[in-house]
């Protein structure tokens, strides 16, 4: 085998992460495709693509020639920006720990790239609560086990990079005998696919010429009414000191050419005017003590102004309207308008569109908790797979971020009862875990696919019954599945019930089945109803 | 029989007859009814449902602080009998009538050199009050002086434990009582607050509930949590009520069953017109004497 590869420089690393994009973006169906769970919900193939593109467009914006440490910091940077859904968030802890393990690194051979997988693997297993085996997790610890091995033999990034995927492949394939579900569905882990298709990717763009991604589409940009701050980020801002003043010159009339040559050199977005008496400057500069300095040259200073954009840009960005800092702020994920509408009575400041099947983004969830002026923010990701994206969000803001880990609305909307204004953060958030976990969810979804699964027999189309995310019927008669959510309701004795009727139920109909949960279950239980208009879910059904 | 008076106020919430029977005296407190001044006489001369239908239709409720003369006027009555008084004032928490009930006793006590008046804020409200003056009425009637009795009252009066929740907050918010929490509670959501009183005998929300059968579930929850000696306690248990008896009955039986050793049944009574103003129909209210309350 002919490993002419020995390091990668960052200008490989690069390439390697574009080309990696590339292979999830053309590839993401065959892993949405691995999905077992009959329930409709977002796609491991597609967060993870989402997640590696962020790194891919970020690289491609920032144009070649980068060190191999910032390149690897950037990919880093992007992508826990850019996280979505749980496979999203470990393949970005993944890239995390490998920056970390390249830092200060010009380049990496086999040995520095060993350390770097090591690392991630690090990374991503310290961030996840329980790690479970027959998932990413395990692939990429295997192929960090060999990656070790294999670097102790030759010394050679390509060399280690063959082996690695070699201990991968057989590492997946295992994942079908580890995983009881897996193993009934007879299909090998998505997100461990996934991570595998990555590092394919990387051997084979070592060897390709140029650079490729087709990526789709960049949405257009919208033209606002009012300049929309947000929309920009902080980390946009290339030269951060805009820089002003008026030098009077020593010698009237003389050459200033050579001054705006250097002041060009030090930044962009240059103004000069030099009307023989004196020079009046604007440049945006990292440096502006340097061109001060310079300007020394030429004259005195008449006035000198220099202000930090990034500061003004965050100030913009966190109080438009001058807003004082409140104790506690709230962000919760929901879809329906009607969600909504409960959580904005609630007292939530900024609603995150998304759910079950649009898992948002580390960067929505922290955008939404920068815009809130408060010390401490609390964050309901309702969704079992946005509750690790919503944790990456203290990483990204210097703000107080406390996750409760709602699993659903219904949960969201209970914790909001534990909300005391006057107790500690620490309070709040025992209370309002606690009281999240007094809710039984149910859910009335369809399945999204055929399926074999818990040995239901499932057909694309029927309906699906969950209790607290667990899968409990399946049927072509809702009636057959309300009986089982009534059953768990009154053997667990709760009395207080809501139904949430979601988009396409009609308001006759949502009546219909808040009777029938009526007569079946008596008049000690209060039920009530509420129009939902959530997507996915014909109903949520919690009990309390 | 001893030889001093246990006095209290209207806002105890038991009933005139009972006060008769225990031998306690009270000072009549006053609240309008649509711009009509009434005496508060625990609706024995008017019924609670009629005082909450008023309320519901949109009558003006009003109550007014006790002031100094009218408790000169009741003190010195009963001193001039040549009795010395033992008086529980309803909680300065909540109402500036134990000042005026101190500033009176200040002023009265010159004029009669010999007598004893003794003041306790009670730090309590509705039938918790009751309850409390019910207690000190039993030491009298063993024979404990009228300075055993006030140090009992003063020792034991943070261990009154009040736990109550309303299905309706329209008064509560309209009143002032719960600004902190104004507009929080009349969500779609039926969300139920479970409030106390606390140490300073001022009204606290607590927790937030949803629905009405839990929130009277948790008070009995507060209760078992808080109870003298826990499931063994054997002390006194009142439930007051706005309105909303078949509530009240369902915490006295969840009461009864988790407290077999009770001292007699748990006694329901009615949220008088003083207190009632500022609730409204729809709040249930649970009494015990239990830990003593810290915040």
């Amino acid at each position: 085998m002919d490993n002419n590869h020995n390091k990668i420089n960052g200008e490989d690393y690069r390439k390697l992460i574009i080309t990696a994009a590339q292979y999830l973006e053309d590839n993401k169906e065959e892993i949405n495709d691995l999905n077992v769970f009959p329930v409709p919900d977002g796609d491991t193939g597609s967060n993870m693509s989402m997640t590696v593109s962020k790194a891919a467009e970020e690289l491609l914006r920032l144009g070649s020639d980068m060190p191999l440490d910032e390149a690897a910091s950037t990919t880093a940077k992007a992508m826990l920006h850019g996280a979505r859904g749980n496979s999203g968030v470990i393949i970005s802890l993944l890239f995390r720990g490998i920056a970390k393990g390249l830092i200060n690194a010009q380049e990496a051979d086999g040995i520095a790239w060993a350390n770097a997988l090591r690392t991630g693997v690090e990374a991503a297993y310290n961030a996840v609560d329980n790690p479970a085996e027959g998932t990413i997790l395990t692939v990429a610890r295997c192929c960090a086990e060999a990656a070790e091995q294999a670097a102790a033999e030759n010394n050679n990034f390509e060399y280690v990079l063959q082996k690695v995927i070699e201990a991968g492949s057989k590492a997946l394939a295992e994942t079908v005998n580890q995983n009881p579900v897996l193993e009934k569905a007879g299909v090998v882990d998505a997100g461990g696919k996934g991570w595998l298709l990555v590092l394919q990717a990387m051997l084979d763009a070592l060897n390709a010429d140029g650079i490729k991604l087709v990526l789709k589409p960049v949405t257009p940009t919208v033209t606002n009414e009012r300049a929309d701050f947000s929309s920009f980020n902080t980390e946009e801002i290339t030269f951060g000191f805009c820089t002003e003043f008026i030098v009077k010159k020593h010698e009237p009339d003389s050459d200033s050419s050579s001054l705006k040559a250097y002041l060009n050199g030090m930044g962009d977005s240059l103004v000069m005017i030099d009307d023989g008496e004196i020079i009046k400057v604007h440049v945006h500069t990292n440096e502006p003590h340097a061109v001060l300095g310079e300007a020394l040259n030429y004259g005195v200073y008449e006035t000198v102004k220099v202000e930090n954009m990034r500061t003004q840009h965050t100030n913009k960005l966190v109080d438009a309207p001058a807003t004082e800092m409140k104790k506690y702020g709230f962000v919760s994920v929901s879809s329906g308008s009607g969600m909504d509408d409960i959580f904005n009575e609630l007292g939530i400041d900024k609603i995150v569109s998304g759910g079950q099947t649009m898992n948002p983004a580390t960067e929505d969830l922290s955008d939404a908790v920068e815009a809130i002026p408060a010390e401490t923010i609390f964050i309901l990701p309702n969704n079992k797979n946005i509750i690790m994206a919503a944790k990456q969000v203290a990483e990204l803001t210097n703000k107080n971020v406390i996750v409760i880990p709602t699993r659903s609305v219904p949960q969201g909307f209970s914790a909001m009862l534990g909300f005391d204004p006057e107790a500690s953060a620490e309070e709040n958030e025992a209370s309002m875990t606690e009281c999240a976990q007094n809710v039984d969810t149910m859910q009335i979804t369809y399945a999204a696919r055929n399926s074999n699964f818990d040995d239901m027999d499932i057909s694309e189309g029927d309906f699906l019954a969950l209790l607290n995310d667990k899968l409990l019927a399946s049927g072509k008669d809702l009636n057959e599945l309300f009986n089982m959510l009534i059953e768990n309701i009154s053997e667990k004795q709760k009395s207080f019930v809501s139904i949430y009727y979601g988009e396409g139920i009609s308001e006759d109909e949502a009546e219909k089945t808040a009777e029938y949960f009526k007569g079946k279950l008596g008049s000690g239980i209060e039920i009530n109803l509420y129009k939902g208009d959530q997507p996915v879910y014909f109903y949520v059904i919690s009990a309390e | 029989m001893a030889d001093y008076v246990i006095s209290a106020c209207s806002t105890m919430d038991l009933t005139a007859e009972h006060t008769r029977k225990r031998d306690i005296m009270f000072l009549n407190f006053k609240y309008s009814l649509d711009g009509a001044e009434h005496l508060d006489d625990m609706f024995e001369s008017t019924s609670a449902k009629e005082f909450y239908d008023a309320m519901v239709n949109g009558a003006d409720t009003k109550t007014s602080q006790v002031n100094v003369d009218a408790y000169l006027t009741f003190f010195r009555e009963i001193l001039s009998q040549g009795k010395d008084i033992l008086h529980i004032s309803f909680s300065s928490g909540l109402s500036g009538s134990y000042n005026s009930a101190r500033i009176a006793a200040e002023e009265i006590r010159p004029e009669f050199p010999d007598r004893k008046l003794l003041l306790v804020d009670s730090l309590a409200a509705s039938s918790g009050f009751g309850l409390f003056v019910d207690k000190i009425a039993d030491l009298r009637d063993e024979g404990k002086t009228i300075e055993e009795a006030y140090t009992w009252a003063m020792e034991n009066k943070n261990k009154v434990h009040h736990w109550f929740s309303s299905s309706d907050l329209t008064f509560y918010v309209k009143g002032g009582r719960v600004s902190k929490v104004a507009g929080w509670f009349g969500t779609i959501l039926k969300i139920c607050p479970v409030l106390n009183v606390d140490k300073q005998g001022k009204l606290i929300p607590r927790e937030k509930v949803r629905g009405k059968a839990n929130a009277l579930k948790r008070l009995v929850e507060k209760m078992v949590e808080n109870a003298e000696n826990g499931a063994d306690y054997d002390d006194k248990c009142y439930i007051c009520n706005s309105d909303c008896y078949e509530d009240a009955e369902f915490v006295k039986n969840l009461v009864e069953e988790h407290f077999p050793k009770l001292a007699g049944k748990v006694q329901i009574f009615n949220i008088g017109p003083t207190i009632g103003s500022h609730t409204g129909p729809g709040t249930v209210a649970l009494f015990f004497m239990g830990k003593e309350r810290i915040d």
